[in-house]
């Protein structure tokens, strides 16, 4: 037996020396980059397993794994309640780790308008903008209302003679368009019938039932009735025309409606990142949004890709906020009692 | 493709020996959440959602219904066992199943709903198989007008479920009604009674009031007991099975539950709570001995858990054919679907027969599968009886915290659910019925806003909550519930008056 | 007796529930009614609830027989009872901190030594076998994410 042990210490002396050296490599590199995961990556989501932001986390993570941007264990966390702030506030009590990222939308901004929320879109660190979700407008095939132009011209006559179905309540990008198309038309905006449902699928069923006139969500909830007949879209609030279904639909745009609106969602982080940590994300979710397998999944969620790095995201965050800030208070004054 | 051709197609779908096996697996998993205390169909679900991702889509969604109707078979026997309804729909069950488990037929209440359970889920799959998509349109007609209307039915039905003091239960009612206004109000965007608090924007859930309501109270009450040494060790009398007795009384109760379970849940919005208080209210109100309901009635046990398991039945008719969820454990599996890039609605019947018609051929398994497993399970469940109380009673209030931490895991929620625990506990002291509470918090919040949408909807004319013959006939229903034994009553000491004088 | 006391807790809880519907902040959004109109419905509700406890309360012929058990109460139960849901405030306030597997260790183990009267190896057996395959089945099985707690798993 002793004779072997020289040999087998030897050899592994040797290959100790070879990891200890492959394993020194990466560290280099990483420390040249500035810094990496070190240990499992947190992703954040505010809602429960299975809703749209849920999805979204999910293949945030799945993507990020594939392109090896996670070197570790990874999992995606569901923190309900507060209209994502729970987790906001998760989120931000982790500042200064990198390994927590959190996936949300302009709710993040609206919360805190609307006074519901304490914590500001300046309490983390923007990382990255992922896609815009539109907001459609869909009337009943039997509607009486056939096109944008008769909403408009109705909504200016009578403000009260039209309601809406918007999902998931005030202040919403579904609420906030409506608000936008009711002002352009010279409407008092505080006459709009505006009527809240839980999810999408109950503010659809009423507007196919005809118990709401125009039902505004994604297209991803209405496609499924227009392909079949029993919705009509109307008109769009995004910049340009989108593909599929929505080709032919007008954009409030170019009916000469002000009325652009996304429900856009992103990727944000604690506060009090180095500036190599959010490098790192930044060169990561760059090359995430340009993977094959993430415009995929855009692609087939109708979801338009509008991919910005953390400067661009925070830049954009501000000019939002403002926005967001005007519209609110322009119908939010306080009531008289 | 005739539809016969589609049923047999599904058939052969869901006879494929990995679908079979995965069924098979659901059902289990999902009896196993059912089972656990503070674990409902809903939050079970939820957590083995997860489980089902990187499957075949039409596998995944099998072995998912089996949990969805797995965790509603289950559900019955926590309630029946140890007084803990994992979600709303096994409230009603509770009452008198409980009841016959301390009478000692702890097996025949279980029986009955294992029965029942078959039943139920077996016709709603036929109806579902030959009427979803003219069923799914019929429910597009119930709009905000006509879901206040039945809620205020079902109010009403609450109403009569006081119990012997008549303030007592009202007082349960309307602190459950008040619990239900916490959080963010939907309609104004503005919380309410939060105190500042973000977690309690969302409202309270279910099983937060449930756990501390029904398990909490129940185990601190049986604590003193067993400390007292009056041991609650509730012995089974007779034979497991039901007597051919408590059978004749059964099966019209059955066949009633199935009916109303399966039509209200057609109806999008709800949930199976309200049916399974309609056929509740239903026996009591049709039997000659009502006084006695709360008591272990089979007849309690039987109609709500047949309403409850239909309702399975009834809310997959909304969800594939509009894409519809009827309540919290359908919205999960509706996410399900999406997750695996099916998009239920007007098109999935054509678009993706296999998908469809294979889930609803497992369906008819499934419901086999698990009456075929359940019976067994009987005498092993009541065997849980049989644990000495000082190691059972810490088990249970182990488990259902787990339940209540894992909806959103939340430190906070666990306080909450001691508080109610308290309340609960004096609740029971004070002989204050718990059930009025927990259904009127299930769907008092639903109420208000329905009401209130309504209002947006006719700019504040109040005509709207009358202007459709349904909202009429729940409306009418109500008033009858609630004034009917009143006017009885009147009639009764009239003709006493008029009797008397004559003597 | 209990009526009335229900009665005034009632009112108490009405007058609590009138100052949370105070702080309800309003704004020109939304709907017709408000998010208060229903609030206040509910709180006179509940302040004629209190009424109709009080009448039932006043029917009551003697407050004796209540009385009686309230002595029987504190004399037998109710230190049992301060105690138990001590216990289980305990537990919960420690669920986080000290994690899932340690707090729930503890609370069984306490609990079943003190409730359970038999050999003393069966509590700490079922307490053991619980902890470890709950563990198992929540955590690995059903993913749910316990706390870890002071554990490193």
């Amino acid at each position: 037996m002793t004779k072997f042990t020289t040999p087998t210490r030897r050899a592994f002396l040797g290959t100790t020396a070879l990891a200890l050296a492959a394993a020194a490599l990466p560290g280099i590199a990483a420390a040249q980059d500035g810094w990496k995961p070190e240990h499992a990556v947190e992703i954040v989501v505010g809602v429960a397993p299975g809703g749209a932001n849920d999805r979204t986390a999910r293949d945030v993570e799945a993507n990020l794994k594939a392109i090896g941007a996670i070197p570790n264990d990874s999992i995606t966390v569901n923190k309900p309640g507060g209209g994502h702030s729970v987790a906001l506030a998760y989120t931000i009590s982790h500042a200064g780790d990198a390994h927590y990222l959190q996936v949300i939308g302009g709710v993040m901004l609206s919360n805190n308008i609307l006074g519901r929320s304490p914590q500001k879109y300046t309490d983390v660190t923007p990382i990255a903008m992922l896609f815009n979700e539109q907001m459609a407008f869909a009337v009943a095939k039997d509607s009486k209302i056939t096109d944008a132009k008769m909403l408009l011209e109705m909504l200016a006559a009578d403000p009260g003679s039209v309601s809406f179905s918007i999902s998931t309540g005030i202040g919403t990008t579904n609420h906030i368009s409506a608000l936008l198309v009711a002002k352009a038309a010279g409407a008092d905006v505080t006459k709009l019938k505006a009527v809240a449902f839980d999810s999408s699928a109950e503010g659809v069923t009423a507007t196919l039932g005809g118990h709401v006139d125009v039902a505004i969500t994604t297209p991803f909830a209405l496609d499924p009735f227009v392909e079949s007949g029993e919705l009509r879209y109307i008109a769009v609030a995004s910049e340009t025309r989108g593909t599929g279904l929505l080709a032919e639909v007008p954009t409030w745009k170019e009916l000469g409606v002000d009325a652009v609106v996304y429900a856009w969602r992103s990727v944000v982080a604690p506060p009090g990142l180095t500036e190599a940590q959010i490098a790192y994300w930044d060169k990561s979710f760059g090359e995430l949004q340009a993977s094959q397998a993430w415009q995929d999944m855009l692609a087939k969620e109708n979801l338009m890709p509008a991919p910005m790095d953390s400067k661009t995201f925070a830049a954009f965050l501000e000019t939002e906020n403002a926005r967001y800030t005007e519209l609110l208070s322009n119908v939010t004054e306080p009531a008289k009692n | 493709m005739l539809p016969i051709d589609h049923i047999l197609n599904g058939f052969s779908v869901a006879f494929q020996f990995h679908n079979l096996g995965f069924a098979l697996l659901g059902c289990v998993l999902g009896t196993l959440v059912g089972v656990l205390p503070g674990l409902g169909p809903a939050a079970g679900m939820a957590l083995l959602l997860p489980l089902t991702f990187g499957m075949e889509p039409t596998t995944a969604l099998i072995m998912l219904a089996g949990m969805y109707y797995g965790a509603m078979y289950g559900g019955s026997t926590t309630s029946i066992l140890i007084n803990t309804p994992g979600e709303a729909s096994s409230v009603m069950t509770a009452i008198d199943g409980y009841q016959m488990a301390r009478n000692g037929r702890a097996g025949a209440a279980l029986a009955v709903s294992a029965i029942a359970s078959v039943i139920a889920g077996t016709f709603s799959v036929i109806a579902l198989t030959l009427m979803a998509v003219p069923l799914a349109r019929f429910g597009l007609k119930f709009g905000p007008a006509e879901h206040f209307a039945i809620l205020i039915f079902s109010m009403a039905a609450v109403s009569s479920l006081t119990g012997k003091s008549v303030a007592r239960g009202l007082f349960s009612m309307v602190i459950g009604l008040m619990i239900s206004t916490i959080g963010i109000d939907l309609q104004s965007g503005m919380p309410r009674f939060t105190g500042g608090n973000l977690e309690l924007q969302d409202g309270i859930s279910f099983l937060v009031a449930a756990v501390g309501f029904f398990a909490i109270a129940e185990v601190l009450v049986n604590v003193e007991e067993h400390l007292r040494g009056n041991s609650t060790v509730l012995a089974i009398k007779g034979r497991l099975w039901l007597t051919a007795e408590e059978w004749r009384r059964s099966y019209m109760p059955i066949i009633r539950g199935t009916l109303i379970g399966f039509f209200k849940g057609v109806i999008p919005g709800g949930g199976a709570t309200i049916s399974t208080m309609l056929s509740y209210s239903l026996e009591r109100s049709i039997h000659k001995e009502k006084e006695k309901f709360g008591t272990g009635m089979i007849e309690g046990v039987a109609g709500p858990e047949a309403a409850n398991n239909a309702a399975v039945g009834g809310h997959m008719v909304p969800l594939l054919a509009l894409g519809i969820p009827t309540g919290t454990t359908t919205a999960i599996l509706l996410g399900a679907f999406i997750i695996f890039g099916i998009q239920p609605g007007p098109l999935l019947f054509t678009r993706n027969p296999d998908v469809v018609w294979g889930l609803i051929g497992s369906m008819y398994i499934g419901n086999l599968m698990l009456f075929v497993l359940n019976l067994p399970l009987i005498a092993l469940f009541v065997r849980v009886l049989h644990t000495p109380t000082g190691i059972l009673l810490p088990l249970i209030l182990v488990i259902a915290s787990i339940g209540v931490y894992s909806i959103d895991n939340s430190a906070q929620d666990l306080l909450l659910t001691w508080c109610f625990g308290i309340a609960g506990y004096a609740f029971k002291k004070c002989d204050i019925p718990i059930a009025p509470l927990i259904l009127a918090m299930v769907l008092g919040g639903k109420m208000e806003q329905s009401f209130r949408q309504s209002m947006t909807i006719s700019g504040g004319d109040p005509a709207i909550l009358w202007s459709s013959w349904i909202a009429v006939l729940f409306l009418a229903l109500a008033a009858l519930m609630v004034l009917g034994p009143l006017v009885l009553r009147l009639l009764r000491r009239r003709r006493v008056a008029q009797a008397t004088p004559a003597q | 007796m209990v009526n009335v006391i229900l009665a005034l807790v009632a009112l108490g809880i009405a007058a609590l529930y009138g100052l949370g519907i105070a702080a309800i902040p309003q704004m020109m959004f939304g709907d017709v009614l408000g998010p208060t109109a229903y609030p206040r419905l509910l709180m006179i509700l509940l302040i004629g609830v209190a009424g109709l406890l009080l009448v039932e309360g006043m029917r009551e012929k003697s407050w004796a027989p209540a009385r009686a058990n309230l002595r029987a109460f504190l004399r037998e139960d109710a230190l049992t009872f301060v105690l138990a849901a001590g216990a289980v405030l305990a537990f919960f306030l420690l669920f986080r901190p000290l994690g899932y597997l340690l707090s729930t260790l503890l609370f069984l183990l306490v609990s079943m030594l003190v409730l359970y009267r038999g050999p003393r190896w069966i509590p700490v057996a079922v307490t053991l076998g619980f902890c470890g395959a709950s563990y198992l089945i929540f955590v690995h099985a059903f993913g749910t994410q316990l706390p870890r707690g002071l554990l490193p798993f």
